[in-house]
């Protein structure tokens, strides 16, 4: 298995409540980053909405919407979902 | 003693005064600003729209830098509610535009400084009016809806875009549409729904926080303005800043979307639309009146349960709320157990030894008669059906009852 530690920022890491980042097991085989959504999806069923507009980022750079990336434990994912407030 | 008229013979290759070189002679002896840098600022034309907690450091520090015009859209006006964030404005100001009143602590700032101000909601029917009497604008707003409208305005307009947005402890600053970089529909095409989005005034917003990320906006502006190629614009890349952890991460954002619907190879949309439609919500952050959800039969007016109170009926008045929003303030004899616990095996423990054993009517309360509905809902899902006609919400919540029954209530 591989753990992949996902930094969550605003509306997701409210929804999720469990601070700033989590941390998702993957099997070896599955280290992509649409495997990783759908890990956290069935995780945390609450966050399914916010997760859909969010952008992923894999070390400090944006994927395309709907690119398939593999990742690795090194990786650092962050989810950003967009904020409006001001 | 020597004429004042010899001033031209001093200074060259610009025209500031003597007032305006002892002004901005901190600001005009820093690398790359400069007597060109500040001519340029004081040519530039800046729209700022909203004049809240990003729009006031944004119009204070440009206009202490001396931005030649500022134009400030906002339609609300200043509560005292406002002022621990929004420094643009003073006690003095209550009931006041918000746009004019911050117009005003600009002139006191800086009345070399020229102001216009537009006292309106910014629409697809005026956007794009006030916009083209401006190079660059500033987006300081407060909701997805104006968000989008400023974007798609900016695109077809031609006009860089500094954006900023903030939340409880966290800010977002990027520039789109840029020397050819994305726009906010190339990272967002769609919006997010309605629901999932949370406004200032149900999550809270710190000063600080809206005053780092609106100061950093006013410094994108001046640089977008100095026009230095060897200036960074933070284009192309998201900043993020997270005030609880002290952390600032800046993530390369995708390069303009071939795909995008506004500024993509093939645009979809060569005009304003109608972005509360498309949005799902209002160009305001104002939550308004909430609508039912729930059947007739489970909803309270504030009245009958005023009604209940005097009458003595044995009841379980259940808030909703964060506990630090139930801790401000609260009904005498509630309990309070959050929305985000509330479908928690203990919650339903208890809710189902007062619905079983006792046999109460339970009562859901929250600020506005929102997440109480909610709340109704999730514990319906959980209990046994011949329970749920004890579960009703208070319509209009708190707010309501500070409104119709108690105006000692405290609002926050
Ligand atoms: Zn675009």
């Amino acid at each position: 298995m591989t753990i992949i530690k996902c930094l969550l920022f605003a509306k997701v890491k409210e929804v999720i409540n469990k601070g700033e980042y989590i941390e998702i097991e993957l099997p070896d085989t599955e280290c992509t980053t649409n495997n990783l959504l759908k890990h956290i999806n069935e995780q945390y069923p609450q966050v399914k909405d916010v997760l859909s507009t969010c952008l992923l980022a894999i070390n400090l750079e944006f994927l395309k919407r709907d690119e398939d990336r593999v990742i690795q434990s090194t990786d650092e994912v962050a989810i950003i979902p967009p904020v409006s407030g001001g | 003693m020597q004429d004042s008229s010899n001033i031209a013979s001093y200074t060259q290759n610009h025209s500031l005064d003597n007032k305006e070189i002892e002004r901005y002679g901190r600001q005009l002896i820093t690398p790359d600003i400069g007597v060109q840098g500040q001519m340029l600022l004081k040519a530039a034309k800046v729209l700022i729209v909203g004049a809240g907690g990003l729009g006031c450091p944004v119009a204070l520090y440009l206009a202490a830098a001396g931005v030649g015009m500022l134009g400030i859209v906002d339609y609300d006006t200043v509560e005292i509610g406002n002022l621990h964030r929004q420094i643009g404005h003073r006690e003095s100001s209550t009931g006041v535009p918000k746009c004019e009143s911050l117009a005003a602590q600009i002139k006191e700032l800086n009345s070399l400084v020229e102001t216009k101000t537009f006292n309106t909601v910014f629409t697809s029917d005026t956007a794009i009016d006030i916009i083209k009497q401006f190079d660059i604008v500033v987006d300081a707003s407060d909701n997805v809806a104006t968000r989008y409208l400023v974007s798609d305005a900016c695109v077809l307009t031609k006009k860089p875009l500094v954006s900023g947005s903030a939340l409880k402890w966290e800010g977002q600053v990027t520039v789109y549409n840029y020397n050819n970089g994305p726009c906010y529909r190339c990272l967002f095409p769609v919006p997010p729904p309605a629901e999932t989005v949370t406004r200032c005034s149900d999550g809270g917003v710190l000063g600080p926080i809206v005053g780092v990320i609106g100061s950093l906006q006013a410094l994108e502006t001046i640089k977008i303005i100095n026009n230095n190629p060897q200036n960074g614009v933070l284009s192309g890349r998201l900043m993020i800043y997270d005030g609880l952890a002290a952390v600032f991460r800046t993530v390369r954002i995708r390069s303009k979307q071939a795909s995008c619907q506004v500024c993509g190879d093939n645009p979809t949309i060569t005009q304003l639309i109608d972005y509360t439609q498309f949005c799902r919500s209002n160009y305001s952050e104002s939550a308004g009146k909430v609508e039912d959800r729930v059947e007739k039969e489970k909803i309270l007016t504030v009245d009958q349960y005023n009604d209940i109170l005097k009458s003595s009926t044995k009841h379980i008045l259940l808030d909703v709320r964060p506990k630090n929003q139930f801790e401000i303030c609260s009904l005498p004899n509630s309990f309070n157990i959050p929305i985000e616990d509330i479908d928690k095996e203990d919650s339903i423990e208890k809710i189902n030894v007062w619905v079983k054993d006792d046999q109460l009517p339970v009562y859901l309360l929250c600020r506005r008669g929102n997440k109480s509905q909610d709340a109704v809902e999730s514990i319906c899902k959980k209990i046994d059906s011949k329970f749920h006609s004890q579960l009703k919400h208070i319509k209009d919540g708190l707010l309501g009852w500070a409104e119709s029954i108690d105006p000692s209530f405290p609002i926050y």
